[in-house]
């Protein structure tokens, strides 16, 4: 017995050893992330980093999808667009009230401004890490030439935020580098600072990248349309207009000016519909775009609900009573989709909720042509609240209105929609209507969209010939883009940089980033002194007297006419918001640096000179 | 030995060795004995129950001479003279005096005095007495909940340990409800205790642990108890040990339990006119009340047939030019739908709340076992089945829980045993959403037209409500999940004082979530059909190897226990996608082949982690006066950074027997023992929910573009997720602990008293970063919390008579918090850019201020509603009469940042707990427990009345501000609560709930027995009796699944509970 009990005794003091060596054994403990990529196996070669640049389309396409896309907030603080939800506390309609550092500036039921600041720094961050790893001796297999386009691409993604970044909330912090550590201590840095240094950058991006790549991908041309939005910001018209020439004259761009893709069939139709049809806007037949953002239905990188540009682009035509009621009072339109309808509305339009409010800037003033395809209510391009039917079913053999159009006015002169401010607008309907396989009803689904398009580029040329004060060279790019849309040619003694924005909001309603660009011509106009409408402007009162407000209150008659809402919201818009706020949260969160925060915002009292330098 | 009622676990082990000692101890008397001519007594000590008792002193009065009882109780005592008196003392016993006389044996049975000083404890790699302990622990027998019919580990654990605080968890399942031990002393990782099943620490759920099969629950809360679990142990342990079986013949137990749960704590949902009467209300609200510029707008929603006198319907109808039928016309202004204002008319209302709550929730559980002790084995074995309705409609959890308990001794060196369960869950329930039940309104209906088919929306307003039960009909779900633990072991004594243990603990889990949307589902039919399949497999194995050693040297006492640990931890999760079925989907969740959009159909997440351990403890004690207990643990951990996998925790205690002092013996009259404890030790918390979190992490995904050709090209996309930390290490606390252990006037009071004082270093904090840098917070080690604190317990015997005994169990705490150090100091600057100085900063953004409670408010402070002679002032700052009035700390005409104050703290200031049990005629059982939490708020973010959209919505009852109800705790319908700056609104959550009454009757044992059982014992309980608080609306501890999200806030069940207990 005893042993037994011995080689027992033995037995457990060898296994005790054995197992204190196993589990001392040093890869015992080595982490193992089985289905997760670590960026020391990944940026290292030429797939990797095109996986990377990838990843930061995806991050920039969220700008134009979902409910209360954010682009809605470069819209609202336009001449194009107000808030139009009316139902509740929130929604930034009294701009005085509630664009502030502290408040609530990402939500779909107030404000993106967050969302611009948030996101366009997570690209700089992806473009910084593509930046720093292509030149790490991890990537050394990579050819120089190689590397060369990587590097221009990142460039180019990362001056497109740092564009954004600069007039939306003008001198903000400038990271360059891979963050690897927790940084705290940033500093601002001033604007044309930030700019410059993106204007070298993407001259380098404009000798290696590409004139040829994948639609979604970067290509020279993009590359060279953003150079050219830089050098029209920093005043360099003649390096605008070369950048731009570069593009246009390259040869494989040209504008749509016959019909093509899945609805060339459809006589009535005609190229402007057939533009931003979801399905031709990457097809191999488009020569127009230069960048665009894909989504795809089904596809993992469907933004989940769609796009929804039928639900916050159009009215809210999905409620009866007592909103929208027949002559005779009763409920005019059915509230659901599909079952049987006789007429579908939602299947049509989709349910609007008029959250991003057209003016009557957008819907009439501006369209002075009546064959302008951008306006043609004859093909449906474009629509009016009269072009839908009362389609209650409850309406049927009981009220006469049933199947008729509907009006806002009874016949004794009764309004026949009670909120006239959601419920009855014209919108385009070429641009916002989505099919929509996802949402019943619709809200507007999956579709590619364009983020830099042929027109624009025109425009752009148009725009430094006239800050030039060549005119008769502006008025021939201008032309280019109208008479694409079939309206008769403009003289050039039309040319001014207000009917370049006129024209702007014709062609590239809901793509163009409508603040950003107000605010780079309103810097214009404060560092040139030139006048508009007889004014002039300096940039040491930006913040206090600027052409983009002064624009919003000539153009936007809600604010200009401080219109006050169901709710009892006032629409208020003042000088300073010509430049957003800084996120509260940022500046708390470093600690060890000092944040500027914008003129008319509270914290502006501590400001210290903007940096002259970026930090390294 | 010691007395063990609960005989199982190292106890045995201990014995042997102890016997070992005792025989050299006998050889030494018998060789003393030789040289004398005295008589020699021999006996047996036993307790009441007779269970051998070893270790009780043996002297003869008036002298110091004496021995101690050995093995089974056994003494012998040389030497002794004749007509000298034997006095029989054991710590937590009655003392005995027994005339010797030469040749008889002396077999006596001792009495416990009710101390608990001899229960037996499990203090982790091994046990312990009350008595023998030098750190703080708390111990529940759950077989003396029987009566409350606990349905999870929290139910025995709820208000009946001092220190640990368990959340009510009014859902089905019961066991959501979250455990702290002394407080929070992480602000990020996790502050869930450690748990650990018959010894080995347990990676499952607790819900698949048979509140039934668990004997006593025991939990550590100082340092150095729970220093055995190093780098795990921060946050108190958890051992759970299940039941054994017992001395003679099977036993064969049936636990039948039926109950009823019913809805409490919920607001009134409006219904039928009281509705309409709102509707009107909310309306003229939402029009901006009467103003100049809109006089009379309240008649304009005033039911025409309730007009103001000198008004007629006439006039009324001119108000906005309507024409025809009146009420048709109200309806129309109250924003109804046709649907609506055809069933007002018809006189039809739906009442949601008799539609959506469950009227006759059953709940039904029942457990079968088997168990018996005998000498070479020991078994239990049980099988147990549980099925809950909830309180709303379709809300139903079930559960089959069996357990299987084998220990043989093979061999007196060799033990082996397995603790083995299996439970399988079934969550497949699909519950009523309360959500769309609040977008409804009384006057919709449920059906369409035919009265067959569901209507969309009850309301015809798809875009806002949905119908409540179209999920149920038209999603079919499968959510079930199997779990496998087994603890294999072997044990057994080896020489020279050796023992050891090794356990083996694989653990096995799978989870099923088919989720199958119908292609006709009324919202979703465009994507013909949707599949969610999720399989994920969990595989975890726990292996200890512990090497003991026990030795005693006259009144010395030696225990040394080593320990060598290794553990993985790995699941495998598998989620895939499909839409769009062809030919069609009836195939459900079984076939999402067949499904035609299956781009995304796979998304797979797999996890590895592995730890390992080396622990030392050593325990001594010298004439059971002085204790001392000293650990060392080494821990390794695979989720921490490359520099800081391992680490080493040590701790130390010691305790001093006040009582056994001999210059004590004057008080012994009324102090039966006292003890003295201070314990010290460093504890570690290695709680990540993501073990990769030291790594730079990349997300993957694809991207779409297309070829110059037209052609998709899918491009893979990769997105880094965090910043890397290789410094990421262990959170340390370090805590030191005073305790008085006590029993007074033969055990009629007994009890603790403890005061703690826990620093944690070196948080795991997701310390926020400015966005600037692409990343919103980095998980990182920083600052310092500091944890002090009191605790109580006292048990009082009331009152022993014939027929009425009443016992009183009361403990109270309190956890004082505070953040001492966050980020450390870093400059801080003038106007001009030149450093003035150094400070340390607050974390705002995630609500962290130095010198605060981690869970202070810091917020704008609601000093009432605006009125309406203030409309002017409330304008200034952008409000309106009926909208909330922040306090303008500052004073300067605009509410900024600078405006906020300190609110309160989201935990309990005071927390107690009351315990009275009561037995009648022998037979009859009776019990309360009460338990409170005083001094924490809770976000009430209803009272601002804009949760909804109310000309669209439903209301649970609550008061709102209007000019002619001008009330200062609520605001107005759609009032203005957001504005420039977003706040909370709080209000006081303390409460005191009575939550367990139970009556029990125990069958007389001779009816029993003739009816051929063992015993009979029919209960019942309530459960959630009530609940007395200031807080109104829910449950002021049930927050549903987010606490900081009242939104989710749901009706919590009252239960009424009747048993049957028969063992055969």
């Amino acid at each position: 017995m005893k042993k037994i009990q011995k080689i027992a005794f033995l037995l457990s003091v060898i296994t005790v050893t054995t197992m204190v060596l196993t589990a001392c054994k040093k890869d015992w403990l080595d982490p193992k992330p089985l289905s997760i990529y670590v960026p020391e196996n990944t940026l290292v070669d030429i797939p990797g980093f095109k996986s990377a640049l990838a990843s930061i389309s995806n991050n920039l396409k969220q700008e134009w999808y979902g409910d209360g896309a954010p682009n809605i907030t470069e819209q609202i603080f336009s001449d194009e667009n107000v808030e139009g939800t009316d139902d509740k506390t929130g929604p930034a309609q009294n701009l005085d009230q509630l664009i502030k550092p502290d408040a609530n500036l990402n939500s779909v039921d107030f404000n993106k401004i967050g969302y611009f600041w948030d996101r366009q720094y997570v690209s700089i961050r992806a473009a910084n890490t593509i930046i720093t790893r292509v030149k790490a001796p991890a990537a050394a297999g990579i050819s120089d030439s190689a590397k060369n386009v990587i590097l221009g691409q990142a460039y180019f993604f990362r001056a497109y935020s740092y564009y954004r970044l600069v007039h939306q909330f003008g001198d903000v912090p400038c990271p360059i580098k891979e963050v690897t550590s927790p940084k705290t201590d940033f500093i601002t840095v001033k604007r044309e600072v930030i700019l410059k240094r993106m204007q070298q950058d993407l001259e380098f991006a404009v000798k290696w990248v590409p004139w040829t790549t994948d639609k979604g991908d970067i290509n020279r041309a993009a590359c060279y349309h953003q150079l050219a939005k830089i050098y029209l910001a920093l005043g360099l018209f003649d390096e605008a207009i070369t950048a731009t020439s570069a593009v246009i004259n390259q040869g494989s761009y040209k504008l749509m000016t016959a019909r093509f893709g899945v609805d060339a069939g459809i006589t009535t139709k005609n190229v402007t519909w057939d533009l931003h049809r979801p399905d031709n806007k990457a097809a191999a037949a488009n020569t127009e775009v230069l960048y665009l953002v894909t989504d795809r239905f089904g596809a993992p990188s469907a933004f989940s609900g769609g796009i929804q540009t039928m639900r916050n682009g159009t009215p809210f035509l999905s409620v009866g009573a007592p909103n929208l009621v027949t002559p005779s009072g009763k409920a005019g339109v059915a509230a659901t989709q599909g079952g049987g309808l006789e007429f579908d509305n939602m299947a049509l339009y989709g349910r609007g909720i008029g959250r991003c409010r057209i003016t009557s800037y957008y819907y009439r003033e501006i369209w002075d042509d009546v064959n302008d395809q951008r306006h043609d209510t004859i093909s449906g391009n474009w629509m009016y609240p009269e072009n839908v039917r009362y389609s209650n079913p409850a309406l049927k053999g009981t009220d006469t209105a049933y199947g008729l159009r509907l009006r806002l006015y009874g016949p004794t002169g009764t309004l026949l929609c009670q909120d006239t401010l959601r419920d009855w607008f014209p919108w385009p309907h070429y641009k916002l209507y989505i099919p929509d396989l996802t949402n019943n009803p619709m809200r507007g689904g999956a579709t590619d969209w364009y983020v830099f398009r042929l027109a624009e580029t025109y425009l752009l040329r148009a725009e430094a010939y006239v800050w030039k004060g060549d005119m008769g060279s502006a008025v021939a790019d201008v032309n280019a883009v109208r008479t694409r849309a079939k309206c008769a040619p403009y003289l050039a003694s039309k040319m001014s940089i207000g009917a370049i924005l006129d024209e702007r909001a014709r062609e590239l309603y809901f793509e163009e980033p409508r603040k950003t660009e107000l605010t780079r011509i309103a810097y214009i106009f404060a560092k040139t002194g030139l006048p508009y409408n007889g004014k002039t402007y300096t940039v040491a009162n930006f913040s206090t007297s600027n052409f983009m407000v002064d624009r919003i209150l000539e153009k936007n008659v809600f604010y200009a006419k401080n219109f006050v809402t169901a709710h009892g919201d006032v629409f208020r818009i003042s000088q300073y918001h010509v430049l957003w706020p800084i996120p509260q949260s940022a500046i708390l969160a470093n600690t060890d640096g000092h944040i500027n925060q914008n003129q008319g915002y509270s914290g502006a009292s501590s400001n210290v000179p903007p940096s002259e330098v970026i930090p390294e | 030995m010691k007395k063990s009622p609960h005989a199982y676990g190292h106890a045995p082990t201990r014995g042997i060795s102890r016997m070992i000692c005792l025989l050299l101890f006998l050889s030494l008397s018998a060789l003393t004995a030789w040289s004398q001519t005295t008589s020699t007594i021999t006996g047996k000590v036993t307790d009441s129950k007779n269970a051998p008792l070893e270790g009780v002193s043996i002297q003869i009065k008036g002298t110091k001479r004496g021995v101690t009882s050995g093995t089974g109780g056994n003494f012998s005592f040389p030497n002794v003279p004749a007509n000298a008196t034997l006095v029989f003392s054991y710590t937590g016993f009655a003392d005995k005096e027994v005339a010797a006389k030469a040749g008889t044996p002396v077999n006596i049975s001792l009495t416990e005095v009710a101390t608990g000083l001899n229960d037996v404890v499990v203090v982790g790699y091994g046990t312990s007495t009350k008595k023998d302990l030098t750190g703080s622990v708390a111990q529940v027998k759950a077989t003396q909940l029987e009566n409350e019919n606990p349905r999870s580990v929290q139910d025995i654990l709820r208000g009946n340990a001092p220190g640990l605080d368990v959340a009510f968890d009014g859902s089905t399942k019961g066991s959501g409800g979250a455990m702290q031990i002394r407080g929070k002393g992480s602000l990020t990782a996790s502050t869930n205790p450690l748990v650990v099943l018959d010894g080995v620490i347990y990676p499952g759920g607790l819900e698949d642990i048979n509140p039934n099969d668990i004997a006593t629950i025991d939990v550590l809360k100082d340092a150095s108890a729970a220093a055995v679990f190093g780098s795990r142990g921060s946050n108190g342990i958890i051992l759970i040990s299940t039941k054994r079986g017992k001395v003679g013949k099977p036993i064969i137990t049936v636990n039948a339990n039926v109950g009823l749960n019913r809805v409490s704590a919920k607001p009134h949902l409006l219904t039928g006119p009281e509705f309409l009467d709102f509707r009107s209300d909310a309306l003229w609200a939402i029009n901006g009340f009467d103003s100049t510029s809109k006089p009379g707008v309240k008649y304009k929603f005033t039911d025409p047939n309730k007009l103001p006198p000198g008004m007629t319907v006439a006039q009324w109808l001119a108000l906005d030019a309507s024409t025809g039928d009146p009420t048709v016309a109200w309806m129309n202004r109250l924003k109804m739908k046709p649907i609506e204002i055809s069933n007002y008319q018809a006189g039809k209302v739906l009442d949601w709340e008799k539609l959506i709550y469950e009227q006759n929730a059953i709940q039904q559980d029942y457990t079968v076992s088997v168990a018996q002790r005998k000498e070479d084995y020991n078994y239990y074995f049980s099988l147990g089945y549980l099925d809950n309705m909830g309180v709303t409609v379709g809300d139903r959890y079930k559960t089959l829980r069996a357990r299987f308990n084998l220990e043989s001794n093979v061999a007196k060196f060799l033990t082996i045993g397995i603790n083995a369960q299996f439970a399988e869950r079934d969550q497949s329930a699909i519950a009523v959403p309360l959500s769309d039940m609040l977008q409804t309104t009384p006057y919709g209906s449920i059906y369409t037209d035919d009265g067959k088919q569901l209507r969309l929306s009850p309301n015809d307003d798809p875009g806002n409500n949905t119908n409540p039960f179209i999920p149920q009909q038209y999603q079919d779900r499968m959510y079930k999940y199997d779990n496998f633990f087994a603890n294999l072991y072997a044990k057994g004594k080896l020489p020279y004082g050796f023992s050891y243990e090794a356990h083996f603990a694989p653990t096995y889990n799978t989870l099923r979530e088919y989720n199958h949307v119908d292609a006709t589902h009324p919202v979703q039919s465009s994507q013909k059909g949707i599949v969610d399949r999720r399989n994920r497999t969990d595989f975890n194995w726990t292996t200890d190897l512990i090497m003991r050693w026990n030795g005693k040297f006259g009144k010395h006492s030696i225990e040394a226990t080593f320990l060598a640990n290794a553990e993985k931890n790995q699941y495998w999760d598998t989620r895939m996608h499909a839409e769009n079925f062809a030919p069609n989907d009836n195939l459900g969740f079984n076939a999402p082949q067949s499904g035609t959009a299956p781009l995304n159909a796979t998304n797979t997440e797999d996890r590895y982690v592995t730890r390992d351990a080396l622990m030392g403890r050593v325990t001594y004690n010298y004439d059971q006066r002085y204790f001392l207990t000293a650990t060392a643990r080494r821990d390794g951990y695979s989720g921490f950074g490359e520099e800081n996998r391992r680490a080493v925790f040590p701790s130390l205690s010691v305790a001093w027997a006040l009582s056994e002092e001999r210059f004590m013996k004057n008080t012994s009259k009324w102090l039966d023992y006292a003890k003295v404890r201070v314990s010290w030790g460093e504890n570690g918390n290695s709680a990540l929910d993501n073990p990769y979190q030291a790594l730079a992490t990349l997300g993957a995904g694809t991207y779409i573009y297309t070829t110059p050709s037209g052609a998709t090209n899918n491009q893979v996309s990769v997105f880094s997720n965090n910043l890397a930390n290789p410094e990421l290490k262990w959170e340390k606390k370090i805590a030191t602990n005073v305790g008085i252990d006590y029993s007074i006037f033969k055990g009629i009071v007994s009890g603790s008293f403890d005061y703690y004082d826990a620093n944690t270093k070196d948080l795991l904090v997701s310390r926020t970063l400015p966005t600037i840098t692409g990343f919103n917070s980095i998980l990182a080690n920083l600052g310092e919390v500091k944890n002090t604190g009191f605790e109580m317990s006292v048990t009082t015997q009331n009152m022993k008579r014939n027929n009425f005994e009443w016992r009183t169990t009361f403990s109270f705490w309190f956890n004082k918090n505070k953040i001492v150090h966050l980020y450390g100091a870093t400059p801080d600057y003038d106007a001009t850019g030149k450093q003035i100085g150094v400070s340390e900063k607050d974390d705002i953004n995630n609500g962290w201020f130095i010198g605060h409670d981690i869970s202070d408010q810091f917020n704008y402070n609601v000093v009432g509603v605006w009125q309406a002679s203030e409309a002017a002032e409330a304008k200034k700052y952008g409000y309106k009469p009926g909208d909330f009035k922040l306090q303008d700390t500052n004073g300067d005409g605009s509410y900024t940042i600078a405006d906020k104050v300190f609110m309160g703290q989201q935990t309990p200031k005071y927390s107690f707990n009351l315990r009275n049990e009561f037995r009648i005629y022998k037979n009859f059982d009776f019990a309360f427990t009460l338990y409170g939490k005083i001094g924490q708020i809770y976000q009430m973010n209803e009272a601002k009345n804009v949760d909804r959209f109310y000309d669209r919505a439903n209301f649970y009852l609550r008061p709102y501000w209007t000019p002619s109800n001008p009330i200062n705790d609520y605001a107005a319908i759609n009032s203005n609560a957001s504005g420039a700056v977003t706040w909370n609104y709080y209000r006081n959550a303390s409460f005191v709930r009575l939550s367990n009454v139970s009556l029990g009757y125990n069958v007389p044992a001779a009816t029993a027995k003739k009816w051929g059982m063992e015993s009979i014992k029919a209960y019942f309980n309530v459960v959630n009796a009530a609940v007395f608080t200031g807080w109104n609306y829910f449950d002021p501890e049930y927050k549903g699944s987010d606490p900081n999200n009242p939104t989710n806030m749901a009706p919590v069940p009252i239960q009424f509970n009747f048993g049957l207990n028969v063992n055969l």
